[in-house]
Formats: structure tokens, C-alpha cells, sequence
């Protein structure tokens, strides 16, 4: 594992992708400390005379929102709310889909088929629905939003594993270990598993962007997080109505989870490929 | 002597979904193989050769028949007591590409099997991988590359030591050539021969290919439409086939020219579909001596009187042939 760290670091775009990380990962983490303002607080010189958001200056680095808050430091808080819905969320997801994809792949029959019609059911279902169903159920907080999100975000992983493990268990290594005398454990473990893994990885970073998204849609329903705890979909949300006069206030939040996403894309890339004896040290 | 596997009107019929019946590709199959002996399995793509070898090792569930492996009967184990038998009996794939896990160490495919069946202490297996490897023809240092990294001919030796690492009795090998350039054919050929004789080693040589199996085998099996229509001591089958299918393949092979023409019989047409089989003899559509009899009743395996019993026994499923009749 240390050497695979190695090469990854030796690539410019995974290098790139993990100081972002890193970053984002750092401020998220010392947000009290590196945060200019509290990001709650109102500031009565926050706003301009007509009451509209004020640019970015000496004094707020990245403008005022609508309510007269600082930006950098609801950025910077914001973090930590969609690092750990993004993180959690789609990790959770991806754990479920592999999991019950594995499972209905491999196992096929009727309790293949019986897993994946109630996967296709899940998906012929509007998730936003779903996801609003499920968290007017529970009190929403931080961690039954991520679970909501997981909830609904698993399905797609459990459609793409299932196709995957049923393409993979028909090759011809897969009878050879099992002409062997390899376990069915054996085989999931050691010879599935390693190659559904540039798949899984895909989705565990390709994941991140559209489960920040939905945070985002939920947070705007008034069912994800709850304001004023900030997150960089909200922030969006909040503030659209600003768009034109105010574009910074959409676009940096924007960029923001652009620049996650990206970065988790970059590095799941670098990953898989590192990870492919086959494609090792291309780039 | 008892025989290490001998294998009793074994059927495998793979079910079509959505229609009734299904494909037979092996109907009512019984051999014997020998001690230190090797089985070459011939015949067309689609004759159930593969099917058969897997059967043999019960990678296949047969639909009925019963198989018997160095006494103990295999068909009628559960799936994981026929697990621990596997360290017995192993397979060699056609396409070593495909069967050997692309994200795996030659060594950790190598070690793999004994792994599985728990033999040794860790150092005790690597000195037997490192043992094998050479054996095989592979240097040290193949050990830490990847099977992508090796040429066709390298990667069926990785293969074949796998297969031979925890010291099996029976080899049950599909087509293990048929990929590889003919300079490389034999030297694998070759290899499988010499381990034949250092291990003690039993085969079953599955090809469509019967230069190659003339070379390597003692007795051969001629299948068509998932039934053995003729088998005999290699000697025989290729000095003296009896079946007119047989005697098509045989002068099919090609040969140097010796002076003395050789009739070529070409066969015409394409081998039936198994879902939907000629009545009687399978063969009599193409069969250029077919009789009336051939499209109704089926023939039964004759066993033909031999000058040399000690040779084995010639069978020989066809109505040319009547009991009494010589070989």
C-alpha cells in the first residue's frame, strides 16, 4: 500500500487532486481557527445601504451573503457539513450497492432476481421523493440526512456491481479457482472483489458531486440540513436569488464543490489505475 | 487394476429457458482411464469434449451417471467434499490469459492451490513455489511479474504448474495447446509428457486437434454430438479407425507426402444442432456408407475382437459393424 501511495504521488493530477483534498479536508477540520468571522453572525455593516450583499473586499475577503454574513468563513464551515454528508452519504450508499449487487450477481437465481426487482423498484422511484418521504419520517440532522441520501444514492452502485459481478464470474479464471477447490467466500473475496474495485472506486469518488448536490436540493426543501449550520448547497440555495446582482455568492459555493468533486474523481482515476497491475505507471 | 477415474453413462442436458428439453451435450458417456495413462478426448467444436472433461471433475453437475475418482464415488458428494478432492484432480484452461486472474502474482498464483488446500507452512510453500517454477521452465524471477507480462507458451507453463503444484493424480487438460504457435505446442507437449513421468501423472487430453493427441495419448476417444462413437488404443484408432467418422478425421490430418496418396474424405455439412438431433445414428446425414437402418435405430458400442488383447479393447459405435465381425 505504501508503495502504491508512492506512485500515486508521482502522478501530477492525483497529487494535485489530494492537496485539494487536503485542503478542503484541513479547513473543515480547523474551521474555528482558520475561519475570519464567526459564520452565523450578522454584521451590521454587512450589507450595503439598499440592504443587497456587499463584494469582496479588504475587510470581507469573499463579500456578505444576503443576511449580511461572511462568506470565507460559512465556506469554511461549510466544509465540514459536505465533507462529512459527501463522505458519509456516498459511502454508505456505495457499501449497501455493493454489497446487495455482490450478493443478487452472484448468487443469481431467484434471490438474485428478487433483489434486483426491488432495486429497480427503488430506482423507478423518484429519489427526490423518496428522499423527502424518508426525511419528513425522521427529525432531519446531520447524519439522517446522509443516511436519507444513502438511501436513495445506492440503488445505481447495486445496478452497476450486479452487471459487473455477473460479467466478471462468467471469465474463465473464476472456473479455474473454483476448479481448484476455492471457497465461494474465497472467490468473492479474492478474485471478485479485486476487480470490481476500479468500478467501486469510480462511484465512492464519482459519488461525492451528485450526493453534495442532494444535500444541497434537500437542505433548500427545508428537510437537509438545517439553517443556519451552513453547507455549500445551501449556501447556493440560499442566495440564488441574488444571482445577478450578487454572482460570487453562487459561484464560489459552486466552485467549491466543483473542485471536491473533482478532486475525488481525479484521485479515484489515479487509483484504479494504480491499482490495475496492467495499466501500472501509465498516465 | 481399478482404473483412477472411470466415469458410467454420465449425461449432462443443459436446460434452454423458455422452451421445453433442452441441449444434450453428453448423452450416455462410460470410460475408463488408467493409471499413468492419458485420454485424448477429439472431436468437433460443439461435440460436448469440453462439457465431458468438466463433468469429470464435477465443475459441471451431471444430469445423471455416476463418476468414480480413485475409488470413492464423486457424483455423489456434496459440493464441499468434492472441494477437498480437488488437490487430486486439476484442469488445465485453453486460453491461459483468461483463466489465470490478470490482478495476480505469478507467485501468488502459484500459490494459490496450496493455499486453498492448506498445505505447508508459509516457507515451505514458497521453496515449493520457487521448486515448481523451474520444473516448469520459468525462471525466479517470473515469480513477481504479472500474466500479461509472459508470452502465450510462458503463460500455459504458469498453468501448468499451478495445476501440477499440489501433486494431483489426474489432470483433466481442454484443449491446452490449441492457442499456442505449433513450435510452442511442443515444447508443452513435451513438458506435459516429461511430468507425466516425474509426477506419475494421469491425463485427460481434450482436443480437436488429432496430431496433437496422436503424440500424447495412449488411448483416444472419438466423440460426436455428445456421444463416443469410437474409442481404441492410439495405435489403433490412427492405423485402423473403424468408425466413418473417425476414418474422415484421420484423413483430414495433414501429412508429408510419402509418396503414397491418402484419400481425403470430406465430410459434407455441418455437425447438427444437439438441441435438435438426427434420429438414430447422429451421424448418418453426413455419413457417406449410411444405410436405411442409420436414420432408425440407433447403434449400440460394439466391443471388436483384437489380435493383440493386451492392447485394450476397440469399441466402436456404428451398424457397419455386427458382433463376431474382426478388427
Amino acid at each position: 500500500m505504501n508503495s502504491t501511495l508512492r506512485r500515486l504521488l508521482r502522478r501530477k493530477l492525483a497529487f494535485a487532486a489530494m492537496l485539494i483534498i487536503l485542503l478542503i479536508a484541513g479547513a473543515a477540520l480547523f474551521a474555528p481557527f482558520i475561519a475570519p468571522y464567526n459564520p452565523n453572525e450578522q454584521f451590521m455593516n454587512g450589507l450595503s445601504v439598499q440592504g443587497s450583499p456587499l463584494p469582496p473586499s479588504s475587510h470581507y475577503l469573499l463579500g456578505t451573503d444576503l443576511l449580511g454574513r461572511d462568506l470565507l468563513s460559512r465556506l469554511i464551515y461549510g466544509a465540514r457539513t459536505s465533507l462529512i454528508i459527501g463522505i458519509l452519504a456516498n459511502g454508505v450508499a456505495v457499501l449497501i450497492g455493493t454489497f446487495l449487487g455482490l450478493l443478487a450477481g452472484f448468487l443469481r437465481g431467484r434471490t438474485g432476481s428478487l433483489i434486483m426487482r426491488f432495486t429497480d423498484l427503488m430506482m423507478a422511484f423518484p429519489a427526490l421523493l423518496l428522499a423527502i418521504t424518508l426525511a419528513s419520517i425522521f427529525s432531519p440532522s446531520l447524519f439522517i440526512v446522509a443516511l436519507v441520501i444513502a438511501m436513495v444514492n445506492w440503488v445505481q452502485v447495486a445496478r452497476v456491481i450486479y452487471t459487473q459481478t455477473i460479467s466478471i464470474s462468467e471469465r474463465e479464471f473464476i472456473e479455474a479457482s473454483r476448479s481448484l477447490g476455492a471457497s465461494t467466500p474465497r472467490i468473492l473475496f479474492k478474485h471478485l472483489l479485486p476487480h470490481l474495485l476500479p468500478t467501486i472506486l469510480v462511484w465512492a469518488t464519482l459519488g461525492i458531486a451528485t450526493t453534495v448536490l442532494l444535500e444541497a436540493t434537500l437542505s433548500f426543501l427545508g428537510i437537509g440540513v438545517r439553517p443556519p449550520t451552513p453547507s455549500w448547497g445551501n449556501i447556493i440555495f440560499e442566495n440564488q436569488t441574488y444571482f445577478s446582482t450578487a454572482p460570487w455568492l453562487v459561484f464560489l459555493p459552486g466552485l467549491a464543490i466543483i473542485m471536491l468533486a473533482l478532486a475525488f474523481n481525479l484521485l479515484g482515476d489515479a487509483l484504479r489505475d494504480e491499482l490495475d497491475p496492467t495499466q501500472r505507471g501509465r498516465s | 487394476m481399478t482404473p483412477l477415474l472411470s466415469v458410467r453413462d454420465l449425461v449432462k442436458t443443459f436446460d434452454i429457458k423458455g422452451k421445453g428439453g433442452g441441449v444434450r451435450a453428453v448423452s450416455h458417456v462410460s470410460l475408463d482411464v488408467q493409471h499413468g495413462q492419458t485420454l485424448g478426448v477429439v472431436g468437433e467444436s460443439g461435440s460436448g469434449k469440453s462439457t465431458l472433461g468438466r463433468l469429470m471433475l464435477r465443475l459441471v453437475e451431471p444430469s445423471s451417471g455416476s463418476i468414480t475418482f480413485d475409488g470413492k464415488s464423486l457424483s455423489g458428494l456434496a459440493p464441499r467434499e468434492v472441494r477437498r478432492h480437488r488437490r487430486d484432480m486439476q484442469m488445465i484452461f485453453q486460453d491461459p490469459l483468461a483463466s489465470l486472474d490478470p490482478r495476480m502474482s505469478v507467485r501468488n498464483l502459484i500459490t494459490e492451490p496450496l493455499v486453498i488446500h492448506r498445505i505447508g507452512t508459509n516457507q515451505e510453500q514458497s521453496a515449493k513455489v520457487r521448486d515448481i517454477i523451474e520444473r516448469v521452465g520459468l525462471s525466479q524471477d517470473a515469480l513477481d511479474r504479472f500474466p500479461h507480462e509472459f508470452s502465450g507458451g510462458q503463460r500455459q507453463r504458469i498453468s501448468i504448474a499451478r495445476a501440477i503444484i499440489t501433486m494431483p493424480k489426474l489432470i483433466v487438460a481442454d484443449e491446452p495447446v490449441s492457442s499456442l504457435d505449433v513450435s510452442i505446442q511442443s515444447q508443452i507437449l513435451n513438458l506435459m509428457l516429461d511430468l507425466r513421468r516425474d509426477l506419475n501423472l494421469t491425463y485427460v487430453f481434450i482436443s480437436h486437434d488429432l496430431a496433437v493427441v496422436q503424440h500424447i495419448a495412449d488411448t483416444v476417444a472419438v466423440m460426436y454430438l455428445g456421444e463416443i462413437v469410437e474409442m481404441a488404443p492410439a495405435g489403433e484408432i490412427f492405423n485402423n479407425p473403424k468408425h466413418p467418422y473417425t476414418q474422415a478425421l484421420i484423413s483430414a490430418i495433414p501429412q508429408i507426402d510419402t509418396g503414397q496418396r491418402r484419400e481425403r474424405i470430406v465430410l459434407s455439412g455441418d455437425i447438427p444442432s444437439p438441441q435438435n438431433p438426427p434420429a438414430g445414428c447422429h451421424f448418418h446425414p453426413r455419413c457417406p456408407h449410411a444405410m436405411s437402418i442409420c436414420s432408425q435405430e440407433a447403434p449400440v458400442p460394439l466391443v471388436l475382437q483384437m489380435p493383440g488383447e493386451a492392447l485394450g479393447t476397440h469399441t466402436v459405435s456404428c451398424h457397419l459393424y455386427t458382433p463376431g465381425s474382426g478388427a
